[in-house]
């Protein structure tokens, strides 16, 4: 019996890189494969994932496989690559370019550009298969010189079902079911995200159509990034909106389903994603979508939402306004964007994609 | 169209709305909003305050209050105290009242200077897109302009090929033939070369076509109807094959290419054979009889003419319906669409928007006519209602139902007749 150990950097509650990676669990241990899961900073108290140091007792022969999950420099992982025999499939999550954090925080320039320097070793090595989120994923690798054969696109896992069945936080549905329009944005607090200009993009909604408006960040501050964090608030503070936006900070299931149910309308003005799971997370609850075309966006939200070429705040007002007084467009949207959900990133679907892909190594 | 066209389709013309309405926003905000109430202003407003408490604080040491709620005695030793210390503080600090007065006046200069700056900024700004807005205006109809021109252009080139064709054959071989030996016959055989180019109207006949009839699209999606036709009489191979008059643009030929028919067609437009033949469509410029009398008896399969017996003289259609009814094979068929003169408004208008219609054919004449020449089993299709115009509300009443039909009726027909 062939031995499958998927190793991470990191793994923690919430996260989507540990989503996919638990996804990949459940899926191969139903499948009655013996599977471990193996990471260097292990933030969950699940007793399924084992310490990295001990993937050398696991995997021992040629035909056991890891499934290695690249998001960002790991000197561990990449000594583990080189060191076992064995079979090897990478998943690449895209890593963010380092120059977005040049003015706020050099420990995050150095993990992205680690993480940058390790993608190309690992695209060099010439593995025996390289998954990716997104298309755009696909094709960085496959310009760093991947053989393009070896690439295939397969969705992140994600933990839409498990929200769905869940009862979302009442205080909050309770708070923010005020009668105010909530405009939603989810994402760690990170300068690749453009909080800066979902701000402004909403300061302009908010002054010229709709005074009551209310933007709600949920994501998780990183203490790293206080400095992005000061000029985010610097920015509320200028255009005078810190009444009208919230951030919640990190939030769990129960609360991030409410925050998707009190809103309205779901905005990404990011400038670089490899996927975005919360943009599917909310095409699952039929909330319409306005975002920025960068990177994976398009990939992920097809014709399923408003994306805009340019990133012109009134545009993107004026969508919000569209959306908010044009019923027809509001549920018209929400239905094109759950059937993307439907036919494109249910757990069968992707389990069904993952494993006719993985099976030539089982 | 499928789902995600449809979807894309959608998404596109939201955008296109949600532009016009942002563009709406930036141009109609009246200035006097942007001045007052914009985050700028706003801010501004944060500056004054705290310049005005600057200058507050900066005055501190300047007036300082005297004690007068102290008993006499101790009001006046107050008093010759509070006037020493003050004296006295007044000379330390009156240097740097003066200098905090000093700087607060320069940034008070320069902060109004940026607000003068912000102002013209703005009103630069609503300037800007108005004359932007002007210029789009502009740019449509330059793009209107552009269009009509060329296709102006467009007529007028093929004019002129026309005229050149023409003068290369005057002075062609066969032309300087003539020219050398001018006797009378010749002479007669001459004017009869330049009168087959005496088609100025071709190109005019194109331009008509080209804004009356419809798209290529258009015509070949009207055209559908008559697939299942010719396949119930299984006509269009090699032995049976169909025969197209005034065939045009050949819309019709490239339909029955695709489904793979056995077709020809004959015009003598020559601007629409040219169209024909670039579209690798197998066409001959030539007149219908011409090009009947070289065709054996019932060796065609069937023959069609869209838009066409409308332009012929009586006796000339009598003509052609005899001799059609001997190149067609047994079981062979016509099929010939022409504008209904049922409708009234077709009949008295439409109908002579093309110059070169001769009369309008009722259909009862023209499935009579073919029955006088033999053909059997005679049908009229009838074809596009006028979907414009909405009916008056019928309610029983047969005279508004006869009404309806004559006005907002079949603007076109089919006639189908089979050679029995």
């Amino acid at each position: 019996m062939k031995n499958i150990a998927i190793c991470t950097p990191e793994i923690s509650y919430g996260d989507a890189v540990s989503n996919d990676v638990f996804g990949m669990y459940n899926v191969l241990k139903n499948q009655n494969f013996k599977v471990g899961i193996f990471a260097e900073n292990i933030l969950t108290s699940k007793d399924t994932v084992k310490s990295i140091d001990c993937i050398y007792d696991f995997i021992k022969k040629r035909d056991d496989l890891i499934i290695y999950h690249l998001c960002t420099g790991w000197f561990k992982g990449l000594n583990i690559l080189n060191n076992l025999d064995c079979k090897k499939v990478i998943k690449y999550h895209n890593i963010t370019p380092p120059d977005f954090f040049y003015n706020f925080s050099g420990e995050h320039v150095a993990t992205c550009s680690g993480g940058i320097e390790q993608l190309k070793v690992i695209t060099a090595l010439d593995l025996d298969m390289y998954l990716s989120d997104s298309l755009f994923n696909m094709k960085e690798i496959i310009s760093m010189g991947v053989d393009a054969s070896k690439c295939h696109v397969v969705p992140p896992f994600n933990n839409i079902e498990g929200l769905k069945n869940l009862k979302p936080d009442f205080d909050i549905l309770n708070k923010y079911n005020d009668g105010r329009v909530n405009i939603l944005s989810v994402g760690r607090i990170v300068p690749n995200k453009g909080f800066d200009k979902l701000i402004e993009a909403f300061a302009f909604y908010n002054r010229h159509y709709n005074p009551g408006s209310r933007l709600i960040i949920v994501g998780n501050k990183h203490s790293g990034l206080s400095t992005y964090i000061d000029y985010l608030q610097n920015i509320m503070r200028v255009l005078n909106l810190k009444d009208h936006i919230l951030f919640t900070g990190k939030v769990n299931d129960e609360q991030l389903k409410a925050y998707f149910l009190v809103s309205k309308i779901f905005a990404l003005i990011s400038y670089h994603e490899g996927f975005c799971v919360p943009m599917v997370e909310a095409m699952s609850m039929k909330i319409p979508i306005v975002a920025y075309n960068s990177t994976a966006v398009s990939d992920t939200i097809g014709a399923a939402g408003i994306v805009w070429e340019d990133l012109d705040a009134d545009l993107f007002a004026a969508a919000f306004n569209e959306i908010i007084a044009e019923e027809e467009v509001y549920f018209y949207l929400g239905e094109t964007g759950w059937r993307r959900y439907r036919d494109n990133f249910t757990g069968e679907i992707i389990e069904k994609k993952f494993l006719s892909l993985i099976c030539e190594f089982l | 169209m499928d789902n995600s066209e449809q979807e894309e389709k959608y998404i596109k013309d939201l955008k296109d709305k949600i532009k016009e309405e942002a563009k709406k926003i930036l141009i109609d905000e009246p200035a006097d909003k942007k001045t007052t109430d914009s985050y700028q202003d706003r801010q501004n407003k944060n500056i004054y305050d705290l310049l005005c408490a600057a200058e507050q604080n900066a005055s501190i040491g300047a007036d300082l209050f005297l004690f007068e709620n102290r008993f006499f005695l101790k009001r006046i030793i107050y008093r010759w105290v509070v006037r020493f210390l003050f004296k006295i503080l007044r000379v330390i600090t009156v240097n740097q009242n003066q200098y905090n007065l000093s700087v607060l006046k320069i940034l008070q200069t320069n902060i109004n200077a940026g607000l003068d700056l912000a102002l013209r900024a703005a009103n630069d700004k609503t300037q800007f897109n108005t004359r932007l807005a002007e210029n789009e205006v502009k740019i449509k109809n330059l793009d209107d302009e552009i269009y009509y021109l060329k296709k102006n252009m467009d007529y007028l080139k093929n004019s002129f090929m026309q005229l050149n064709q023409k003068v290369d054959d005057i002075f062609s071989d066969r032309g300087r033939d003539y020219i050398k030996k001018p006797g009378r016959k010749e002479l007669k055989e001459l004017k009869s070369i330049t009168k087959e180019y005496n088609s100025d109207l071709d190109s005019l006949y194109v331009f008509l076509e080209d804004n009356l009839r419809g798209s290529r699209s258009e015509i070949k999606n009207r055209l559908k109807i008559y697939l299942p036709v010719l396949e119930k009489a299984n006509v269009g191979s090699e032995d049976l094959p169909i025969l197209d008059i005034g065939c045009g643009r050949g819309e019709w030929l490239e339909l029955l290419r695709e489904k793979n028919l056995n077709a020809t067609g004959i015009d003598i437009n020559k601007i629409m054979i040219k169209t024909c033949r670039d579209l690798e469509l197998n066409v001959v410029e030539e007149e219908v009889f011409s090009y009947l009398k070289a065709i054996k008896d019932g060796s065609i399969g069937a023959v069609t003419g869209f838009h066409l017996i409308e332009h012929y003289e009586f006796d000339f259609l009598v003509e052609l319906f005899k001799e059609l009814y001997r190149v067609l094979k047994p079981g062979g068929l016509v099929i010939f669409e022409t504008p209904n003169p049922d409708n009234i408004l077709v009949g008295s208008c439409t109908f002579y928007l093309d110059p070169t219609h001769n009369r309008p054919l009722p259909s009862l004449l023209v499935k009579l006519l073919l029955e006088a020449h033999g053909f059997g089993d005679v049908s009229v299709m009838n074809l596009h209602p006028n979907k414009i115009l909405s009916k008056t509300e019928e309610s029983g009443s047969e005279n508004i139902r006869i009404l309806n039909e004559h006005f907002f009726g079949p603007q076109d027909y089919a006639i189908i007749g089979y050679k029995i």
